[in-house]
């Protein structure tokens, strides 16, 4: 994509330096605005909890000896985060898992295969991407209600089985594989499962990697649907338990919330998330543009 | 004689079988891979747009049948004050945050694409970070920086800049009605418009230099570049963006749900809140709720519609 070499000839002059400085300022300006209110979360995790009430409020980033590391072992303790913790993680892994099984198998089909109402289906698969979830959300929750599935696993990742995107990704991705392998394997006589196994499954992995980035961010902050099925305690995933600790836990309704223990839960929560995106953002990215590109 | 010739027939016939079954074989097989992903399509995709459908014409609260009331919902919903307050001010955050944030990612955008390329990746990374945060987690740490006694904005604005001095007082961020839609729209904006600096990035790279080269032979100015040059190639990136925008601003749900729920009295009453508190709380007028998601759905679609053609991308 970049990679272009801008030959510039580049003139000292005042103009230059003042459009570089007000730039580079603008840069700065730029980074605090995103930066600071991290900083001040992870401020605030730190802090014991009277701190937190004072006025003016005291940045203890920079003062190790005020720091408080024990408001994450409390957190976890006394709002048992670590079983919002594998509610998440097993909802992720399900809805992870069945996303590329369906889209790649439907996207090999799509790409490769012939079939009479190929391109319709696509289409219609395609259209139902500009559908807002919410408008499923009624519809699907009565279904639900009706297979006994509230406040469980199955209800909760009943609508993230598979997206519309991921199909799409898996598919554009594969038309670029060539013809003739496929067709080479096929006279060798393969079967077409071989096929997908043995020579499209490896050849997919990048966009193997962008589903997954996808489709686990998608699921690690969802929220709306967590809260419609979701009503038991120990069935909560993490969006909601964080809600619970900053709106009061159970009925009794806190005025003010501890929000050195509400930052600190935030913290933990998001910390999967953003270890994922950086570690993945290529593939993150390289999803995200596709779509902005070619869609 | 004899022999060779059944032998040749026998042949011809079971070369023939062969085919036919792999010809039958083929003519099915795509259908097995796509199975999991159609059933799985129709019943939570379509069937349910096309029962919500069914069901707006109805009237039920989980309990018992529903019953048939032709366009009533539609008209009750039309004639309820409060859903035409939700319906303004569902509009107007969405025009405010769209406006805003495709603005602004479209002038950090800009300015990035003119940075060093370590400055311009590792800023693009840091605006990425709030994008890939669950937006009910946003919503959480804003409502502490909006507090209004002890939240870092007010502090800002009072004490570290002073205007304390010049009479002003602190501000309700989310618990006066009147600023409470910019203060959504504001968390909103920040969370989000990493997304659109990403995308106008990408569009910005795709821009060959020759352009800008003959630009600058000419003796064009950067104000003069970007208005007759840049812009005109960004059209499809900024359709994308509008219309991917829209959609976000028209679902809100989370962030509202997470600060005012709607309050103080209606002012920050959005669709999808109202849909939810329907159909979820309370009532649980599923009837209604589907009455409303489709009019969200409907003014989405004719939004991004009119978008895409005044942009003349359909």
């Amino acid at each position: 994509m970049s990679g272009k070499k801008k030959t510039q000839i580049r003139k000292i002059t005042t103009i230059n330096l003042i459009k570089n400085v007000i730039l580079y300022t603008v840069a700065v300006i730029l980074a605090l605005v995103i930066i600071i209110p991290f900083l001040w979360v992870i401020d605030t995790a730190l802090k014991e909890y009277s701190l937190t009430l004072r006025y003016p409020p005291e940045w203890i980033l920079f003062k190790p000896k005020l720091w408080n590391p024990e408001n994450f072992s409390d957190v976890i303790k006394k709002y048992s985060l670590v079983t919002f913790y594998i509610n998440s993680l097993i909802v992720a892994t399900i809805e992870v898992i069945s996303t590329i099984a369906m889209s790649s198998l439907a996207g090999y089909a799509f790409a490769k295969l012939k079939f009479r109402g190929r391109d319709i289906l696509f289409l219609i698969i395609l259209g139902t991407m500009t559908v807002p979830f919410q408008v499923y959300m009624v519809p699907v929750y009565v279904f639900v209600v009706k297979l006994m599935w509230v406040n469980t696993y199955q209800g909760r990742v009943l609508p993230y089985l598979l997206s519309g995107f991921s199909v799409f990704m898996m598919r554009q991705f594969m038309r670029q594989i060539p013809d003739e392998l496929i067709d080479a394997a096929r006279i060798d006589g393969c079967s077409e499962f071989q096929i997908y196994r043995k020579i499209i499954l490896p050849l997919i992995k990048p966009a193997i990697a962008t589903v997954t980035v996808y489709a686990f961010m998608t699921s690690w902050n969802e929220f709306i649907w967590s809260s419609i099925v979701l009503r038991r305690t120990q069935m909560l995933t993490l969006p909601i338990a964080i809600m619970q600790i900053y709106a009061g836990y159970g009925s009794a309704y806190q005025f003010t919330p501890y929000w050195n223990y509400v930052m600190a839960a935030i913290l933990l929560a998001v910390a999967p998330s953003i270890v994922v995106f950086v570690a993945l953002q290529k593939w993150f990215v390289r999803g995200i543009t596709l779509q902005g590109l070619k869609g | 004689m004899t022999f060779e010739k059944i032998r040749h027939l026998m042949d011809t016939l079971k070369r023939k079988e062969e085919s036919e079954e792999i010809t039958y074989y083929k003519k099915y097989l795509p259908y097995l891979f796509i199975l999991p992903a159609i059933v799985w399509f129709f019943t939570i995709r379509v069937a349910s747009l096309a029962y919500n459908l069914w069901l707006s014409f109805h009237s039920w609260r989980l309990i018992g049948e529903p019953k048939f009331v032709g366009l009533r919902n539609y008209q009750e919903l039309f004639t309820d004050k409060v859903f035409l307050i939700t319906l303004k001010n569902t509009a107007l955050f969405a025009f405010g945050y769209v406006t805003l944030s495709v603005l602004l990612g479209l002038a950090i955008a800009l300015a990035l694409d003119r940075m060093v390329r370590w400055v311009r990746v590792t800023l693009q990374t840091l605006y990425f970070i709030p994008v890939v945060t669950a937006t009910v987690v946003v919503a959480i740490v804003w409502t502490w920086i909006y507090d209004p006694v002890l939240g870092l904005l007010n502090w800002f604005l009072l004490d570290v800049i002073g205007l304390r001095q010049f009479g002003l007082r602190p501000i309700r961020w989310l618990g006066d009605p009147d600023i409470v839609l910019f203060s959504l729209i504001l968390l909103t904006v920040w969370k989000n418009v990493g997304y659109n600096v990403l995308i106008f990035l990408a569009g910005l790279q795709a821009i060959p230099q020759e352009y800008y080269e003959a630009a600058a032979i000419d003796g064009a100015g950067t104000f003069t570049v970007i208005r007759k040059i840049t812009l005109p190639l960004l059209k499809f990136t900024t359709a994308f963006v509008l219309v991917i925008q829209t959609m976000n601003g028209f679902q809100v749900f989370d962030q509202v749900y997470a600060t005012t729920m709607g309050g103080p009295g209606n002012a920050s009453m959005v669709l999808v809140l109202l849909i939810y508190l329907t159909a979820f709380v309370g009532e649980k007028s599923m009837g209604k709720a589907a009455a409303m998601s489709w009019i969200l759905l409907l003014t989405v679609l004719i939004l991004v519609i009119l978008q895409l053609r005044a942009l003349k991308q359909i």
